[in-house]
């Protein structure tokens, strides 16, 4: 099924490494789930998957369709009872060595990046949330192909108010400019502190 | 100097370890390998500055400042673009800058890397032969997970570690005094402890240092050694230059194998 019926996809993206874009992702889809969407959060992010430790879903693993061997990503814990469903799909659910480095170049990346769009049981969604790392390569990329045909694609930035966050961010945008992607807006993070 | 994760602080601690072991009487270069977003020219003061070339030599010439001689992706294009590349062209630019940089003479050259453990790292480890990793982190666990996936990989690519900095270790309020552990604590000492490596620092957080990143004026250029913002990075640069010593004394002493 892939993402054939999945309405909205929003891609957060960030140039800079660091400044919360999993946990917003992880934030942003449990809200929308809890209002009653249902809600896909996929971490593209291979090296560095954080969304399983966000979620509290570490050493849960996943299942695949015994007749259609596609994925099916794992279920998340919400609280409301008129929440949305709410699932994930990371690498970090599917490896059991969590303290092992995935060393992997390129196209070893894009392939099962492929694999958690096209070949996983998305079911019906309102929204998918994807999570990507820092940087403008191969998981970006591989991300921009697999939606070119998707209409309702759009991108959320992140950044801190730190200027050598935001000079990546603007490197992002001009990214996201080429690529043709709508930029739904950009979300300061961290931007104060109260001291406790 | 490395981490998986991204955000924690490599950049600003690759340019003031740079700085400090020059003022400890070194001759430092730094190589940016943020191939994505180069930090170290805005670290530097160095935006909108791009690298010329040595004709004579058909390579690159290594930009200044600060005593130090700096080579990275951002003064080879110009500012505000991005570079969207797959793996093999990204690793073809890397290797470029380390193979065709004009160094003059150097005691040390501080590679600060990117986050993650793909096509970057491993054509630096391929194309470089690395005395020492100084693995940066913060103490949150989100960010000690990528860490220790980082050092597994340097522990698969026969990098030595020569240790740990703990970064943003604690905040300090400058109107009330109060200490607040942001990042929470204890991670990087488990770390430590696992791998077997020595904790090399501890840096607290504080805005002053943040804004010398957004500035290009980092604190071991514009404050003493013994100040309590620049010390941590002088302490650094002396536990790495011991770590450095000491391995190289361990390497000494193992047998010699002759062949008759």
């Amino acid at each position: 099924m892939g993402i054939e019926k999945v309405k909205h996809v929003v891609t957060i993206l960030s140039g800079k490494g660091g400044v919360g874009k999993s946990t917003i992702a992880c934030q942003l889809g449990l809200c929308l789930a809890e209002m009653g969407h249902n809600v896909g959060l996929l971490d593209v992010d291979i090296c560095g998957p954080s969304m399983p430790i966000i979620l509290g879903m570490q050493g849960q693993g996943i299942m695949r369709d015994k007749d259609t061997n596609m994925m099916l990503p794992a279920a998340v814990k919400t609280v409301n009872k008129g929440a949305g469903r709410c699932v994930a799909l990371s690498i970090a659910l599917i490896v059991e060595d969590q303290t092992a480095a995935i060393v992997w170049r390129g196209p070893r990346k894009t392939a099962l990046i492929k694999q958690f769009f096209n070949d996983t049981d998305w079911g019906e969604l309102d929204f998918l949330i994807v999570d990507t790392p820092p940087g403008t390569s191969d998981e970006h990329i591989t991300v921009l192909d697999v939606l070119k045909d998707v209409k309702q694609s759009g991108i959320v930035l992140i950044t801190t108010p730190q200027q050598v966050s935001v000079d990546d961010v603007r490197k992002e945008l001009t990214f996201v400019k080429k690529a043709g992607w709508k930029c739904l807006g950009v979300v300061e993070n961290m931007s104060g502190f109260v001291c406790g | 100097v490395t981490s998986c994760k991204g955000g924690v602080g490599k950049s600003t601690t690759s340019i003031n370890l740079a700085i400090a072991l020059q003022r400890l009487k070194n001759q430092v270069g730094i190589l940016d390998m943020d191939m994505y977003g180069p930090s170290i020219p805005r670290l530097m003061n160095l935006v909108g500055h791009r690298a010329q070339a040595d004709q004579a030599n058909k390579k690159i010439l290594p930009v200044r400042n600060y005593g130090l001689q700096a080579m990275s992706m951002g003064f080879c294009m110009e500012e505000g673009k991005s570079a969207i590349f797959r793996g093999p062209i990204l690793s073809a630019g890397a290797t470029q800058l380390i193979q065709e940089t004009s160094w003059e003479e150097l005691d040390i050259l501080v590679i600060d890397m990117p986050p993650g453990t793909g096509d970057l790292p491993l054509t630096v480890a391929q194309r470089v032969s690395l005395d020492g990793a100084v693995v940066v982190s913060t103490p949150q666990q989100v960010a000690i997970a990528d860490t220790v996936k980082g050092m597994d990989m340097l522990r698969t690519l026969n990098v030595p570690i020569l240790g740990m900095v703990e970064n943003m270790s604690h905040w300090i309020c400058s109107k009330c005094g109060n200490e607040e552990k942001l990042f929470g604590e204890g991670g990087v000492d488990t770390t430590c402890k696992d791998f077997n490596v020595p904790l090399l620092g501890r840096i607290p957080f504080h805005p002053d240092v943040l804004m010398s990143s957004d500035d290009g004026t980092p604190v071991t250029i514009t404050r003493d050694p013994d100040d309590p913002l620049a010390k941590p990075y002088f302490d650094l640069a002396q536990a790495v230059l011991d770590e450095l010593s000491r391995k190289k004394q361990e390497e000494n002493l193992g047998p010699r194998i002759t062949m008759d």
